[in-house]
Formats: C-alpha cells, structure tokens, sequence
C-alpha cells in the first residue's frame, strides 16, 4: 500500500518537512526521507525540487563540505510548509473520521 | 570511487549550467546510493527523468539574459530543425500514384473525398512551410550576420550549408529530368521509351535520395551549431520564436492530415486530384483517373514524432523568450 500511495506523494512536502529537522546535504535527505515515510527518492527527482525550492526562495544552500552542500530551511519556506501542514491535517482529520464512520 | 558509466550518462544529459551548481554532488550523491546497494539502472534511470524535465523547466537556472537567450534559441531549433527531418519522408509517402477506373459511387465516398481533402492540406502545409522556412533560414543568416562573436565567419559558412543541401538535390532532380523518356512506342507489351536515358534517370534518382539524406543530416548539425552558438540580437530571437510558432503548427496539421489519410485509407479512401488539375489535364482516357497513393503510415509516424517534439520545443521557447525579454528589460 504504502508504495501506491508513494506515487502521489509530494516530494516538494516530503523535503521540507524533512529540512525542519535540521540543515541536511542531499545523502541526508534521501535517508531521513525514506526513515520518515519509507519512500527512498532518486537523486534526479531530489535534486529538482531542491533547484526549485532554492529559486523559490523556500531554502537555501550552505557552504560545501566534502563535495556536499548542505540545506536549510529559510523562515519563508517554514511558513510555506506550515499552511500547507495545516490542510493537509484538516484533510486527514476530516478524512480519518470519515473513514470511522465508513468502518 | 568512480560512479558508474550509466550513472555518468545519464548526469550527461543535464544542461551544462545544471551541472556546473549541482553536477559535483548529485555524483557523490549516487555514489553513495550505489555503496548502500542502490540499483544502478534504478538511479540512472531517475536521474534521465530529472534531466528532461530540468531541460523542459529550466528549474535552476541563473536569471542571466545570455543564458536564457541561449536557451530559447536552443528550444527554436528543436522546434524547427524536425521539419527539415521529416522532409524525405514525406517526400517519399506523398511520391507513387496510379491508374485507377473508379465508379461514381466510389469517386463520391466520404472516404475518397477525406482522403484527397488530407493529401491537399498535407501538401499545401508542405509547400507553405518550406517558403517559411526559407524565410526563417534568411532571418538566421540574417542574425548571425549580426552576432556578437569571435567565430562568425565559420558560423556564416555553417548557417549556409542547408541552402547547399537545397540546390545540390535540386541540381540532382533537375539533372534526372533530363533524362527521364518522354515518348514511347508500344507493340502491345511493354512501353518502350524512344528517348530519354531510363538507366541514368535511375541512377540519379539513387544518388538524389542519398543527397537528400545526407542534405538533412548535414542541415540539421550545422543549424543546431549555428543557432546554439550565435548570439544574435533580440530582433532576430523573436523572428526564430515566431519560426517555432509556425513550424510547430505546420507539423501538426501535417500529421493530423497523415492520421486522417491512414484512416480514410482502411476505409479504402484514396486520394483523387480534381480531373481539372493542370497535372492531369488530357493525360488520361475518360472514366480512368490518377489516384494518389500516399504511404500514410511512412510520413505518419515521423510526422507524428515530429509535431510533438516541435510542440513541446516550442512551449519551452515561449516561456524561454518572456524570461529574456523580462531579464533584458
């Protein structure tokens, strides 16, 4: 089931939620990401939402260490994430007992 | 530790810019990923996705205007240069015709009249792009005259190799002319032509599919040089992002006529020209008329190819040009 639904996860979320924890280099991510919700992303799909987080001002990189950039997330991304947390809550609240009800 | 071939390909087909920010990691990245037991052809295979849509998007890069400008004469050329592609095949679909006794009946087929309504607009759109692609060919030639660099004079040379291509295949098609038959004698079998040269003629018709082939290789590699390399000023990048427009409409309507063909055709729909075409005018004894037989799936399916290519290229250029107007500004 759960990789159904990795389908139509969205990585850009996945991301950054994984970035409130904490700075975090590519390698890190991919980790963190797959520990959180058992999808591993491929470095090509990471690294296009990094580029365009970074565009949008969501994150941004620090200095390189070893060959590695880590990331962090910027207080505008943080807001960004939590009001779209928050209706994704609402939704999955909504949803859940809905579900109750349904079972 | 060296990442593996597949890997380096595939981190190949980023744009330049791409992995200049991002290429050093994205390597350690898979490195990595590899040592845990990552599939190769797993990675490979998501980092060719990322390469095209980065290359679609453009997500990532510099608001620099050069690049930017680059980037929409890159996406004009995909949109344009698969015209000169599909060309031969075309050419070659559109080519046999043949004798055909038709009833009244089948000449007033929905089918026959689909069929000859799509191999007109087929032709038509094959006629009217050419006369634009030549004029989008001047207004290149035109921009490299202008172009700011070192180089231009190798890039004017380039830029002229289709206008060779052109006049060598046309020199070649005017040579077999020549020395096709025009009158023959017949003692009830076989036509025996009385003068002409019919082996030469074959000869020549050989050698001008081999120029013609060789023509649009050539064309398409130095065009795709000339316009990545060249740069030109702003006036001439709009008059290519209009070129994208239009070579993008004309190959579609092309081949949506080749699908229409193809499906008028299994409802056994051929093309008939009207008997007052100039072509056919006396040629033919009453009741027999020149039907047209295109090979619909032979110019279809590259048309088809093509149209998309050129469609996704040029919604690329779109947006690549508003991004150097707005940078420019």
């Amino acid at each position: 089931m759960s990789n159904r639904l990795g389908r139509t996860q969205d990585p850009t979320l996945m991301v950054l939620t994984s970035l409130t924890g904490g700075p975090k280099h590519g390698y890190g991510l991919i980790r963190d990401i797959d520990d959180m919700t058992g999808i591993t992303l491929g470095p090509g799909t990471l690294y296009g939402v990094l580029a365009r987080l970074e565009e949008e001002g969501l994150i941004e990189a620090l200095a390189a260490e070893d060959r590695r950039r880590p990331y962090r997330i910027t207080a505008h991304g943080a807001a960004v994430l939590k009001e779209r947390l928050e209706v994704t809550a609402k939704v999955a609240r909504i949803g859940l007992r809905r579900l109750g009800a349904f079972t | 530790m060296r990442a593996p071939r597949l890997i380096d390909a595939s981190l190949a087909c980023y744009p330049a810019w791409w992995r200049d920010v991002y290429g050093e990691e994205i390597r350690r990245i898979t490195q990595d990923l590899a040592a845990d037991g990552g599939n190769e052809m797993r990675l490979a295979g998501d980092l060719l996705r990322g390469a095209l849509t980065t290359r679609l998007r453009g997500t990532g890069m510099a608001p620099r205007p050069e690049l930017w400008a680059r980037r929409t004469r890159v996406s004009v050329a995909v949109a344009t240069l698969p015209w000169i592609v599909v060309v031969p095949f075309v050419l070659a679909a559109m080519g046999g015709h043949s004798l055909r006794t038709l009833s009244a009946a089948t000449l007033a087929a929905p089918a026959t009249r689909i069929s000859s309504y799509a191999f007109e607009v087929m032709q038509l759109a094959l006629i009217v792009s050419f006369c634009a692609m030549a004029a989008g060919w001047g207004a290149l030639v035109g921009g490299v005259r202008r172009a700011a660099r070192p180089h231009r004079r190798h890039l004017m040379l380039l830029s002229c190799v289709p206008l060779a291509s052109f006049l060598a295949v046309l020199g070649l098609f005017i040579a077999r002319m020549t020395q096709l038959p025009n009158e023959f004698q017949s003692h009830g079998g076989p036509l025996i032509p009385l003068d002409g040269n019919p082996a030469a003629a074959h000869a020549l018709l050989v050698v001008l599919w081999f120029a013609l082939v060789a023509g649009v290789l050539a064309s398409v590699w130095s065009l795709a040089l000339v316009t990545k390399h060249a740069e030109m000023p702003m006036l001439y990048l709009r008059s290519g992002k209009r070129m994208a427009t239009f070579t993008a409409i004309a190959l579609t309507l092309m081949a949506v006529s080749a699908v229409v063909g193809a499906v008028a055709a299994a409802y056994h729909g051929y093309p008939v020209p009207s008997l007052d075409n100039f072509l056919y005018t006396g040629r033919y004894a009453s009741g027999q008329y020149p039907v047209e037989l295109p090979g619909w799936r032979l110019a279809g399916v590259p048309l088809t190819a093509a149209a998309v290519v050129s469609l996704t290229a040029w919604r690329v250029a779109r947006r690549a040009w508003s991004t150097t107007v707005s940078l420019t500004d």
